[in-house]
Order: structure tokens, then C-alpha cells, then sequence
């Protein structure tokens, strides 16, 4: 979240229109000597935002990622190579917390990177999933240029911003980009560059790509089936694993704010939720607080929406719906006449992270190999240590919220 | 191209061109630059042609400059079965006519008939094309198909044969394994009475960079033997050399199927251009059978010339980055390729040739590399024995070989007899089928089996004397490896009571089962970073896909790749960036050849 990297400067290519733009970039590169500049330059329209996305644990407060080393060594080669326009980098912590990990840190498994190249008003430009060497952020700079300077020409001559808002009618920018990518993309993808849209969610837009997208990476990375394999998120470390399937995606969204973008696309990339402390998930975790100054509460863990890691792939949401309907046997009517009585609060993992990193809780484990995933929270008070039931220890549940009782 | 003499008589005399004569490398040069016509001057025979996959050979070879790599776009192309099922619907017909043919066989008057239902076969897979079926009358697994030339008739039927099941087969940016994930659908061809369905691929091959071959002409057979004794005791890897009929060991092409430089550039001015030589025939235009080329296309001087200034090529060069965080990255990636056992097929350093990265063995890729033009077979094992011919009872053999380029084509073999190996020669009862209740069937494959055992003279000698002779034999080494001779292997021939006797040594070669449609040879890594695309049909844009497409032998090492951290995994790939194409004594290729970068993006 926090701009971390200094000011890169990158130069445009040269083609006509983007020397004419060069050209105007002269006293600004000029004026300026340093390599390092002020965020305040960010909406400046020479520059740059890489945006990144990682499955570091979002609740670390430290500014670095897990490829902070690579993605700085890609920016520095790019600062040495181009002039007039400035990178910065922007990171964003998406990935699952120790503290929902017994406080262990994330080890297993290969991690996971995604990058959106951004103008100085966070509209996206270009976008990869992996880390760009110096070669392709270079490239990647290049056909952010490419767009910038079209949007630009657009806004000059009058005509109405493309910020690639819905549409049935594809924009001039998504126009652009398929334009483009017909020429760089397998023939997997080239026949569905046509449908794709800026009206199209990206879950749609994904959905009609998994295809493409599964004979692709057959064909490049030898895959069999499942695809979903170590190996595959492995390769996708590099960028040009899903370069293919980032041109073709990026038709749907270019020119949209990287903040709207950035969770459904990791969603469809990742296969599940980033963690993130959205305003919903911090409001949460201070409206719990509060009660917990006064009195216990009863968290009930909503498991329907998969995030990141596999542990809790294995939840069914047919199944946790059919638990919390309730209905049936005199034990749940039990439960259900407690639960009345209880200051109960269902949340879901990302709820719960923010609010135990909130109270300062002690780190937990959701699950382990021996016993079933946590279905209940107790907790009695800011200070205590909680009760993780899993499902059916609904007795103990009604015992522990008669033990809340004031 | 007084440019490019000037460029080459610095290559030769700046002592790069490993003492050749200039002469001869300037006319190989010439030769390899040259643009050749149906009708060249100075050429006897019928020029370029009739088939060809282009007009020079720096039109393939031209990555990184003349005597490179080649592009996707310049993709040899073959076609091959993987199966084969025939079916007859009038059983009780073919079974009459099967019934009296294996009479005739069984009386000895069966000659040279093809079995009644093989004939139909054939017919019925000629209609595909008649290039599968060969000159004895079994049906082939493969056979190249050449991008131009060609009467109209014969461009008619490639056409009309590939194009409905493959329309891609002849795109710029084709890699067989476009066909070998995707189309796997059989093609099928029914009449009233029989079907044909054929599993049917188009397979290509990328341009091989010929930098520093000349070093590699000069590997010993002995030291390829070593390096495949010392993996016979690897749990992952068993590369085996590529054994040719005449015991020598392959060096050259992606199947290791020629041994010596001269004999790769003397069948590739065949295969790709049509220029026949005094011992390589051209390739046929297949609507023109019975035409014969009147006279050889290219001289031996000529083949000599050429191989010289292949050979004066120089060897990649190590682009070690200056930067001392790079250089420490480069190192780090040489430490793990070297962990993870890539070295162990990778060899760094073979035969006193330095950052070569290749054990020149024959190594299983695993399934998706499948290609039906195989490697050669493996000849494992083989005895010498000595036998009462008299004089002149062996068939003098031609001149003209027509071995195949792009690999081993085998006959297809009835699926029954997978494990009993394949027949050459006339058909056999391995191709004929069985009858059923309601039909007449037959399932050929290709074989994974070359044949268990053969028997070849190896000497004739027709001139008698008393005394005795000694007399280095081709492949000595090659025989040596098994029998333990000294390389000096005699042929005895005596005079007794006035009758000549003559004995011949006959060499018994015992042939070990390997996967021959899926072995390829360990590819140098010198020159790997100017050399893309990768893998043998240029199916991997980048180094990291040709990693990932490191199956069967090499997938231990590809899955420890990717087992490794992002930064180790980039290390590795940085190291194998310093292995560049020559940066000296190159010369520049025409710029219409001009490299596609594949990386950039």
C-alpha cells in the first residue's frame, strides 16, 4: 500500500507519436538529475505505478515483499536504460497471516506475485502475473507509453477520457490493446481477443480464457492435468508463464483503477481470495473490540469463500450452509436458543486476521492434521485466550455462551 | 559477397578456422550462401529440387548469423503414424483371398505378391498419400514433407491429404506439439467396404546452430562409450549413443543419426534442398515417381568444401556479465544447474571441448516429444563371426544410400507383435490382420522395437593370397567396445589344394529396446542464449519453457527446477544466458533473415 521504491525514470520508445512525446519530456528529465523523486510527481503523466500484489501476510506491516530484491533489480535496469518517465512501486500484501497459522511463517509452496503497470491516476496500462526481468518491465513500460500516449491524444483532441468504465462498446484503449496482443498472442487466444470486453467481468473474461489457457500451458510448460500443480505455481513466479493470458485479460480492464481491478483478478489468477483490510474487514474488528470491552462474543467462522492456501479448500459451502440453517434435531434447537442469547458475529478469515491482530491475540491454528477445521470462536474478552470448537461441539458451545452470560 | 570473403579470410587466417585451407572455406562459404536454382550453372544434375524446404542453406541457418540456428518458420516437416486400423467388411472375401495367398506361400510360388489384403491396405492408405507406402511395399510410420517444389500434382495431394485434418501443419510459427497435445483425432476414410483410420501427426524440426561443429567432428566414439557407461548406473538418466548401421556413433542431427560432419552436410543438402550427391539420392516428388535425377547435383568437392567451411565456423563463445552482482548470480546458477543434475546430460566439458553441455547421448524426452522419424536403433551388442561364403556370394551393395535425414522410419507393425520386434523388407505376416465374424481387421502401429537381431557382412574380400591379412575395419572402435579387440580385426582367406576358400567375418548385432520415437540427443548449450527457439521443433520460445519441456529422463531435473526458489531458478537461467552465439569470425547473416525476438516479450 505504501510507494516504496523511488522515482524510475523511463524512457519512450521510438515510434513516431512516442518521440514526439520524448521530445516533451526533455526539460522535465533535464530538470531533474536525480534518480530519486518525490511521490508527489505520482500524477504527473510521465509516471509510472508498478503496482504489486503479493501473498506475503497482509497483516506484516513491513513494506517489502518477498521478491522486493528482483522487482528493485528489474526497476534499477530499467532506471539505467530510460530516461523521462518514473516508476514507482506500490506493494500490496495479500496473503494468508500467521497469526491464523499458529504463528508460523509461510513456507509451504511457492509464492505468488502479480504486477499491474499503472499511469500517475492508478489507471492500469499493462499488467503480468509473476516477476518482470528487466527485459520485460522494459517492454511492459513500453506499451504502457504506448497507451498513455493514446489517452492523452484522446483527452487533447477533446474526446471523453477512456478510463475503460463498463460498456457494451469496446474503447478505443481496449481496441488498442487487442489490436496489439493479436500479434503477440498464441493462436489459443487470438480467436477469443474479439470477445473480450471492458463490459465483461473478469471472472467471465477468465472463465472464457481457462481454455486457452490450459492447452497453453500444456503446450509451454508440459503440463498435465490438474494444472494447479506446485510446479505451475512455480512457473508463474516468472512473467512470461501467463504473458499470453495477461495480453488477452488485459483488453477487459485497461485503463480501469488498479483498486477496483486488483481482487477479482487475483481471485481468478490465484484461484482464491487476497487477504486484504478492506474498510468492511477493519470496521469489524473495531466494532468487535468494543463489545469486547464489555463483554464476550461468539465468532462464527463463515468458510464459504476460499482464500489463499489450500487448507481450507476442502470446506464444502453446500455443507456449511445446510449446518447453519439450524433446523432439525433438539441439539441445534439448543444451540440455536443460545446462540439468541449470545452476542454471536459471523465473520469470515480475513474478519477474523484483522480483528486478532487488532486485540493482540495470541497467534491460532484454524486447523491441524488431527482434528476438523474451526468452526466457533469463544472469546471471553480482549485478554483471554479463546475456545476454537469445530463443528459438532455444539454442547460445548452451549455451555461456554451460558459462561458469557453476564 | 566480397564482404563476406573479406569476413572469412579474417575468420582464416586469425587461426579460427582450425587450419583448413582457405581455398576450400571460401567455396564452402560460397556454396553455403548461395541461392540455388532448378537449373543452376555448374551444377550436372537437375539443381534444386524437386522438393525442397528452401533455396540455400543460410536460408535455415541464419540466427546469430550465417551457420546459426533457424526460426520456427523455417521448420522442416514430416508426417507420421502413430496407428493404424483397417477394416474389411467383407470377411468372408478376404478370408478366401487370405486362404489361397497363404497357399501360394506355403508352396514357395507366392514371389513377390503382396498379400491380397495388404494390398488393399496399402491402396486404401495410399489415398492418403502415397508416400507412406515404401519402395517394398510395407507401410512407412513416416515421411518428410517438403514446403516447395514440387509438380502441381503433388502440391495438389499434400494439400488435400494434410490440410482437412491439420490446417495449421504449414503455418510460419508450426511446432509439432501443437498437433501432439491437441489433435490427437484420427483420421478416417471410409468406402463401402473398408475404412482406414490413421492417427496421423505433422511433426517438425528446428535448424540445428552449426558453431563450433567442427570441434565436435572430432569427438572420439570412445569417449561418447565412456560417458554412456558412466550413467548406466544413474537411477534417472541412461543416454545411449546413437549407433549407426555402420558402427560408427551419430554426432550430428537431432537423432544423433550421422556420424561425422560431412555425411550431416551431404544428406541435409539432400533432404532440404534436393542437391543429389554421388552417394545421397534427392528426395521424389511423389506424382512423379519414375523420375530419375540424371546426374549427382553436388561433387564430393564441393560436400568437402562445404563441410570445411562449416567446420571453420567458430565455437559460442561465455558472455560473463561484468557486474560483479551478476557475475556472483552466474556462479550461483552454475552451482545449482550442476545440484539438480542437469550437468548429468549437460556434460560442461566432453572430450577436452570446453562449455560444450552435452553428452552427444540419446536420452528418452518422454511422451509429448514423439516424433516418428526415431533415432537410430540401439545396437547393444554384437559378435563376429567367420563363415565359408566362397567368392562373390555376397550381393554387392549400392553406392547410394538412402538413409533419412530426419531420423529412423520404421514399418508399421501389427499391434499383436509390439514386443517381437518389426520385419523389413517384403510384407509379412506382421502386417496382416485377423478375420473376424463380421469384418477383416488389422491394427498397425509404429514400432517401439527396431529389430532384435541382425546378421551383416561386414568384409568381403575378393582377391585370394596366402598369406594372411590384417585389416582396420570401419566402426573398429565401435566393435571393440563389445569384443575387446585391439581394433585390428583380421579377414583370413587361404589357398588349399589349388581351391580358393574365402571366409567372411559377419557381424551379429543384437539391437537393446529403447523408445526411439521419443529419444533425441542431449542438444549443446553453448550458443543456447542466440540459439532460441528451443527443443527439437522449436517448440520453446524461451529458456524456461524449454526447462519445463524436459520430460522423461529429464523430468527429475525439471521438477528440482522448479522445486527451487525464484531466485535460484532466475540464477540458473542468467548462467545459461552467458552462452552466447560468436561474437567473431561470424558472418553476418543477409538481413532478411534477421532474428525474431523471441525473449523481449
Amino acid at each position: 500500500m505504501v510507494p516504496i521504491a523511488g522515482a524510475v525514470r523511463v524512457s519512450v520508445r521510438s515510434n513516431v507519436i512516442r518521440l514526439v512525446v520524448a521530445i516533451c519530456f526533455v526539460g522535465v528529465a533535464q530538470a531533474d538529475d536525480e534518480s530519486q523523486r518525490p511521490l508527489s510527481n505520482a500524477a504527473d503523466s510521465s509516471s509510472r505505478l508498478l503496482f504489486v500484489v503479493t501473498d506475503d501476510d497482509f497483516l506484516v506491516s513491513d513494506q517489502s515483499v518477498w521478491c522486493q530484491d528482483s522487482l528493485q533489480a528489474s526497476i534499477n535496469a530499467v532506471r539505467d536504460q530510460r530516461r523521462a518517465t518514473y516508476l514507482m512501486m506500490e506493494t500490496r500484501r495479500a496473503g494468508e497471516p500467521s497469526l491464523l497459522r499458529g504463528g508460523r511463517t509461510f513456507t509451504s509452496g511457492p509464492h505468488r506475485v502479480i504486477c499491474f503497470l499503472c499511469d500517475g491516476e492508478r489507471r492500469i496500462l499493462s499488467c503480468c502475473v509473476g516477476i518482470p526481468n528487466s527485459r520485460q518491465l522494459l517492454s511492459f513500460s513500453e506499451d504502457a507509453d504506448e497507451l498513455a500516449v493514446s489517452m492523452a491524444l484522446a483527452g487533447s483532441a477533446g474526446l471523453e477520457k477512456d478510463t475503460g468504465q463498463d460498456t457494451e462498446q469496446a474503447t478505443p484503449l481496449a481496441d488498442m490493446v487487442r489490436d496489439r496482443a493479436s500479434n503477440r498472442v498464441t493462436r489459443h487466444y487470438r480467436p477469443l481477443l474479439l470477445k473480450m470486453n471492458p463490459s465483461l467481468s473478469i471472472e467471465k473474461s477468465s472463465h472464457l480464457l481457462a481454455e486457452a489457457l490450459t492447452n497453453d500451458i500444456k503446450e509451454r510448460f508440459l503440463f498435465d492435468s490438474p494444472i494447479e500443480s506446485e510446479r505451475w505455481v512455480s512457473a508463474q513466479q516468472h512473467a512470461e508463464a501467463r504473458r499470453h493470458w495477461c495480453d488477452t485479460m488485459l483488453v477487459g480492464f485497461v485503463g480501469k483503477q488498479v483498486d477496483d481491478v486488483w481482487p477479482e483478478f487475483t481471485v481468478n489468477v490465484w484461484g482464491a481470495l487476497p487477504w486484504h483490510g478492506s474498510e468492511t474487514v477493519q470496521q469489524f474488528a473495531t466494532e468487535c473490540s468494543e463489545t469486547l470491552q464489555q463483554h464476550g462474543i461468539v465468532l462464527e467462522l463463515d468458510l464459504t469463500k476460499r482464500y489463499v492456501q489450500a487448507e481450507f479448500t476442502n470446506v464444502s459451502a453446500s455443507g456449511l450452509s445446510a449446518t447453519s440453517e439450524r433446523s432439525g434435531t433438539r441439539r441445534e434447537a439448543a444451540l440455536a436458543r443460545a446462540l439468541e442469547t449470545a452476542q454471536v458475529r459471523t465473520c469470515n478469515l480475513c474478519e477474523l486476521a484483522w480483528l486478532w491482530k487488532s486485540v493482540g491475540q495470541s497467534p491460532i491454528q484454524l486447523r491441524n492434521p488431527k482434528t476438523r477445521i474451526v468452526r466457533w470462536i469463544v472469546l471471553k474478552s480482549v485478554s483471554a485466550e479463546p475456545v476454537l470448537l469445530p463443528d459438532g461441539a455444539e454442547n460445548r458451545l452451549i455451555d461456554l455462551i451460558s459462561s458469557l452470560r453476564p | 559477397m566480397n564482404r563476406l570473403l573479406s569476413c572469412l579470410l579474417c575468420l582464416a587466417f586469425a587461426g579460427i578456422t582450425n587450419a583448413a585451407n582457405p581455398t576450400q572455406v571460401s567455396l564452402g562459404l560460397q556454396l553455403f550462401t548461395q541461392e540455388f536454382a532448378s537449373s543452376s550453372p555448374g551444377l550436372n544434375g537437375d539443381g534444386l529440387g524437386p522438393v525442397f524446404n528452401e533455396a540455400s542453406c543460410v536460408a535455415c541457418h541464419n540466427v546469430g548469423g550465417v551457420g546459426g540456428s533457424g526460426q520456427v518458420r523455417n521448420n522442416a516437416r514430416s508426417v507420421g503414424m502413430q496407428e493404424l486400423i483397417y477394416n474389411e467388411f467383407e470377411p468372408a472375401l478376404a478370408a478366401a483371398e487370405q486362404r489361397h495367398w497363404q497357399g501360394l506361400q506355403r508352396a514357395g510360388r507366392a514371389g513377390n505378391v503382396i498379400a491380397p489384403s495388404i494390398r488393399r491396405m496399402n491402396d486404401a492408405v495410399a489415398k492418403f498419400s502415397p508416400a507412406f507406402i515404401t519402395p517394398t511395399g510395407t507401410i512407412g510410420s513416416s515421411f518428410p514433407i517438403h514446403r516447395r517444389g514440387g509438380s502441381p500434382a503433388l502440391v495438389a495431394l499434400r494439400d488435400q491429404s494434410l490440410t482437412p485434418f491439420n490446417p495449421h501443419w504449414n503455418d510460419d510459427n508450426y511446432a509439432s506439439c501443437d498437433t501432439v497435445h491437441q489433435e490427437r483425432v484420427p483420421r478416417e476414410i471410409t468406402n463401402n467396404n473398408q475404412s482406414v483410420s490413421m492417427k496421423v501427426h505433422v511433426f517438425a524440426r528446428n535448424t540445428t546452430p552449426l558453431f563450433g561443429t567442427g570441434l565436435i567432428d572430432q569427438v572420439p566414439d570412445s569417449v561418447l562409450w565412456q560417458v554412456a557407461k558412466s550413467q548406466r548406473s544413474d537411477s534417472e538418466i541412461s543416454g545411449r549413443p546413437g549407433t549407426l548401421s555402420d558402427g560408427t556413433l551419430g554426432k550430428f542431427g537431432w537423432r544423433a543419426n550421422f556420424a561425422t560432419l560431412r555425411d550431416f552436410n551431404e544428406n541435409a543438402c539432400s533432404a532440404e534442398l534436393g542437391l543429389q550427391s554421388r552417394r545421397v539420392t534427392q528426395p521424389i516428388d511423389l506424382a512423379n515417381r519414375n523420375y530419375v535425377n540424371p546426374n549427382p547435383d553436388i561433387s564430393d568437392d564441393a560436400i568437402q568444401a562445404m563441410t570445411a567451411f562449416v567446420a571453420a565456423l567458430p565455437r559460442p563463445i561465455r558472455d560473463i556479465p561484468t557486474d560483479s552482482r551478476e557475475r556472483q548470480r552466474v556462479a550461483l546458477g552454475e552451482q545449482r544447474f550442476a545440484a539438480i543434475g542437469c550437468s548429468k546430460c549437460h556434460v560442461p566439458s566432453l572430450a577436452g571441448i570446453q562449455d560444450l553441455y552435452s553428452d552427444l547421448l540419446l536420452h528418452d524426452m518422454g511422451p509429448y516429444a514423439i516424433d516418428m522419424a526415431g533415432a537410430p536403433p540401439y545396437l547393444r551388442n554384437v559378435a563376429i563371426t567367420e563363415q565359408l561364403t566362397g567368392i562373390s556370394t555376397t550381393e554387392s551393395t549400392s553406392s547410394m544410400q538412402t538413409r533419412t535425414y530426419y531420423g529412423h522410419s520404421s514399418s508399421m507393425v501389427s499391434a499383436s507383435s509390439r514386443t517381437t520386434g518389426f520385419q523389413v523388407g517384403t510384407p509379412t505376416s506382421s502386417q496382416t490382420g485377423t478375420v473376424s465374424a463380421n469384418r477383416y481387421a488389422t491394427k498397425l502401429i509404429s514400432p517401439i522395437l527396431p529389430p532384435r537381431t541382425v546378421v551383416t557382412p561386414i568384409s568381403n574380400r575378393a582377391s585370394s593370397t596366402n598369406n594372411t591379412e590384417s585389416e582396420q575395419l570401419a566402426g573398429s572402435e565401435f566393435v571393440n567396445e563389445f569384443t575387446g579387440n585391439s581394433g585390428q580385426i583380421e579377414t583370413k582367406t587361404s589357398n588349399q589344394s589349388n581351391t580358393i576358400v574365402e571366409t567372411q567375418l559377419f557381424l551379429t548385432a543384437e539391437y537393446e529396446q529403447t523408445l526411439v520415437n521419443q529419444e533425441w540427443k542431449t542438444p549443446p548449450l553453448w550458443g543456447v542464449r542466440d540459439s532460441a527457439p528451443y527443443m527439437h521443433d522449436g517448440r520453446a520460445e524461451t529458456i524456461l519453457e524449454a526447462i519445463a519441456m524436459h520430460d522423461g529422463e529429464g523430468r527429475g531435473a525439471r521438477n528440482r527446477f522448479f522445486a527451487l526458489g525464484y531466485e535460484d531458478q532466475q540464477a540458473i537461467i542468467a548462467f545459461l544466458d552467458t552462452f552466447a552465439a560468436p561474437s567473431q569470425g561470424v558472418i553476418e547473416a543477409p538481413k532478411k533473415f534477421t532474428r525474431r525476438d523471441f525473449v523481449s516479450r
